[in-house]
């Protein structure tokens, strides 16, 4: 088990080193630089700029400085916006990021798995089709379009909800909804099939033979063990979501890491780039990482252990 | 002997996209409390449809029960409803089934899976449960039951995992309990070990043992009382002897030259046209097994032969028991 988590962790130090190394050379290698502007500014000002953030040293030069600013967690200052750092962008960004998310994560969680269940229980009927047709839908519908959608029919038609913008809990109703309509239907097909397929199963007539009542079966035999494929799942959950932020929070106008990730490649706001995509990157590894740690506790035939100790 | 469970003329119909399957076509027979016996034919005849049956697990849709009745008790079980049925099941009736390898939950530890069914019928809590399963899975002949109680199915091996079916099964000292194919899936010694701690539970517990198999071979020594079935109909039952001795129906005999005995080429007897039991769903007019048997004559082509008794115990479904047989019908016209 130790050996086990020594090995994960050196696998996302190591795989977090790629990733800077490669967004470094992809990010320098498009045209332009930060203060590329339509705006003529004269040649020594910008000259005088680029000297102050190094971007004349060699490239060698520059990405070794930048690993040393990293290992002391510093990701350096914005080249856009004076007075703040890539530490501040994400300090303030992140968390409603992370708020969002967690709302998208929860809805798709709740909303998907009774879906799938109810579907399961009663395949076939009018209950099963509703979800299933929903669900197909949403799967389709890319989320620029459906935040679009659902702008125009509940902020602009009915004028039920704000149209835009963070703060009260009107606000983030719509966006919740964009981020979490395609994971919902992901994880109620999902549920619903692995229930089937677990409804079948000789243990569920065991437990029938047994006198349970129907709840409990299907609580207690039948969840219990379809959740497993949506376990495994989760970690694909997290990173979809985080996806999908980056648009739904530009259309929403919401002032998360999404966003001004999306910004700063505008811009070619070079720190901003790397600082978001490393703090993503990490952040996505420990998600992973936990989602593994979950599945033991679902799952008791798996045991974390490493390669060489089976 | 008092009688158990007494089942009437039971029918069981499935529906599919290709039609009504009349899988279970009016079968009766009675159990003594204490007695153990076999129910035996090829898959598909209706064995397990029989067994489940009893303790209503035949999922609705798409099976029906068309008709008759399963006396328990006493009491008539068919009307019953999933409520009343709950009770029944694993208190009075216990089952246990083919597969031990996914017949247990395999996210819930072994000694939980009894523990549950303990809280539903009984009246013990607490450490008392707890009790009752450990004293459970020693008494299955699992070794370090204490142990075993915390472990999952995985960690058990095929034998083991069907001893805790078995202790599972027996937990709440139920009446009867119904074995479908307890052994089909695991290694011959195996096999012989399950039998015998089956055998050794009915003699302590005095339960009643329903075990179904399409092994005649497992039969011998463990049922008082044989039933064989052919297309979802009885056509022979007896006692062991009669029928392993004394058999009538040529169905019987063909599955007796079929249990393998090493060194001679018997299964042609069995098959002597290539052929599987028919569809049920338009099940043959006359008697179900004449186009595989090499003693039909024109009569078991037309008209379904009744059953007959021969002795107190005996009783054969087979127009060749009728006085105009000719002694000699023995060829095929």
């Amino acid at each position: 088990m130790a050996q086990y988590l020594l090995r994960r962790v050196t696998t996302i130090i190591l795989a977090l080193w790629l990733i800077i190394t490669v967004t470094f050379l992809i990010m320098h290698s498009i045209p332009g630089g930060p203060f590329a502007s339509e705006k003529k500014v004269p040649d020594v000002i910008k000259h005088n700029l680029e000297e102050r953030y190094h971007l004349n040293d060699p490239l060698g030069k520059q990405y070794i400085d930048y690993l040393n600013h990293l290992v002391h967690l510093d990701l350096g200052p914005s080249f856009k916006y004076e007075y703040r750092t890539v530490n501040d962008i994400i300090k303030e960004g992140f968390p409603v990021s992370a708020t969002l998310g967690s709302l998208a994560i929860a809805f798709s969680l709740v909303v998907g798995l009774l879906a799938g269940v109810i579907s399961a229980l009663r395949q076939n009927h009018w209950q099963d089709y509703l979800a299933m047709v929903l669900a197909t839908l949403s799967f389709s519908v890319p989320s620029f379009i459906l935040s679009g959608l659902l702008m125009y029919f509940f902020a602009y038609k009915l004028q039920l909800l704000p149209p835009a913008m963070w703060g009260t809990w009107q606000q983030a109703i719509l966006p919740t909804l964009a981020l979490a309509a395609l994971p919902t239907a992901f994880i109620a097909r999902l549920m619903r099939s692995s229930m089937l397929e677990v409804l079948q199963q000789d243990y569920i007539k065991t437990a029938r033979a047994k006198g349970l009542s129907e709840r409990v079966i299907v609580l207690r035999h039948g969840v219990r063990n379809a959740i497993l494929p949506v376990v495994t799942y989760l970690g694909f959950l997290v990173t979809e979501v985080l996806l999908g932020s980056f648009v739904v929070e530009s259309i929403f106008a919401i002032p998360g890491l999404g966003r001004w990730f999306v910004i700063s490649i505008l811009n070619r706001d070079y720190t901003v780039i790397l600082g978001v995509t490393v703090f993503y990157s990490a952040f996505l590894m420990l998600m992973n990482f936990l989602v593994d740690l979950a599945y033991v506790a679902v799952d008791p035939r798996i045991k974390l252990v490493d390669r060489k100790d089976v | 002997m008092k009688k158990l469970l007494s089942v009437n003329n039971l029918q069981v119909h499935f529906t599919t996209f290709a039609g009504e399957v009349q899988a279970v076509r009016g079968v009766s027979f009675d159990l003594a409390a204490g007695e153990a016996i076999a129910v035996v034919g090829e898959s598909g005849c209706g064995k397990s449809v029989t067994a489940q049956s009893i303790m209503k697990l035949i999922p609705s849709p798409p099976g029906r029960y068309m008709a008759g009745e399963i006396f328990f008790n006493g009491e008539n079980l068919l009307p019953k409803t999933e409520k009343e049925m709950e009770t029944i099941r694993g208190k009075d009736i216990g089952m246990i089934f083919q597969d031990p390898m996914t017949s247990l939950n395999p996210t819930m530890k072994v000694g939980h899976q009894i523990v549950e069914m303990l809280k539903k019928h009984t009246n013990l809590t607490g450490e008392a449960v707890k009790r009752r399963a450990v004293e459970m899975l020693a008494l299955v002949g699992l070794p370090n039951p204490e142990k075993r109680y915390d472990q999952y199915p995985h960690q058990f091996s095929g034998g083991m995992r069907q001893r805790a079916m078995i202790a599972m099964a027996l937990a709440c000292n139920p009446r009867l309990l119904i074995a479908d194919e307890p052994t089909t899936a695991l290694d011959v010694t195996i096999q012989a070990q399950i039998l015998e701690l089956m055998q050794e539970l009915k003699d302590k517990l005095g339960t009643s043992i329903i075990l179904i198999t399409h092994d005649l071979g497992v039969v011998a020594g463990f049922a008082s009382r044989v039933i064989v079935m052919y297309a979802g109909k009885v056509v022979e039952s007896g006692t062991t002897g009669e029928i392993f001795y004394r058999h009538r129906h040529p169905y019987t005999r063909g599955l007796l030259a079929s249990v393998p005995r090493p060194g001679k080429e018997i299964r042609k007897k069995l098959n002597p046209i290539a052929g599987r039991p028919p569809g049920l769903i338009n099940p043959p007019r006359g008697c179900a097994f004449w186009p595989r048997c090499d003693r039909a004559m024109q009569v078991c082509r037309e008209v379904q032969p009744d059953m007959v008794q021969l002795s107190d115990t005996h009783w054969v479904s087979c127009w060749l028991t009728h006085e105009f047989a000719a002694k000699g019908a023995n060829v095929r016209s």
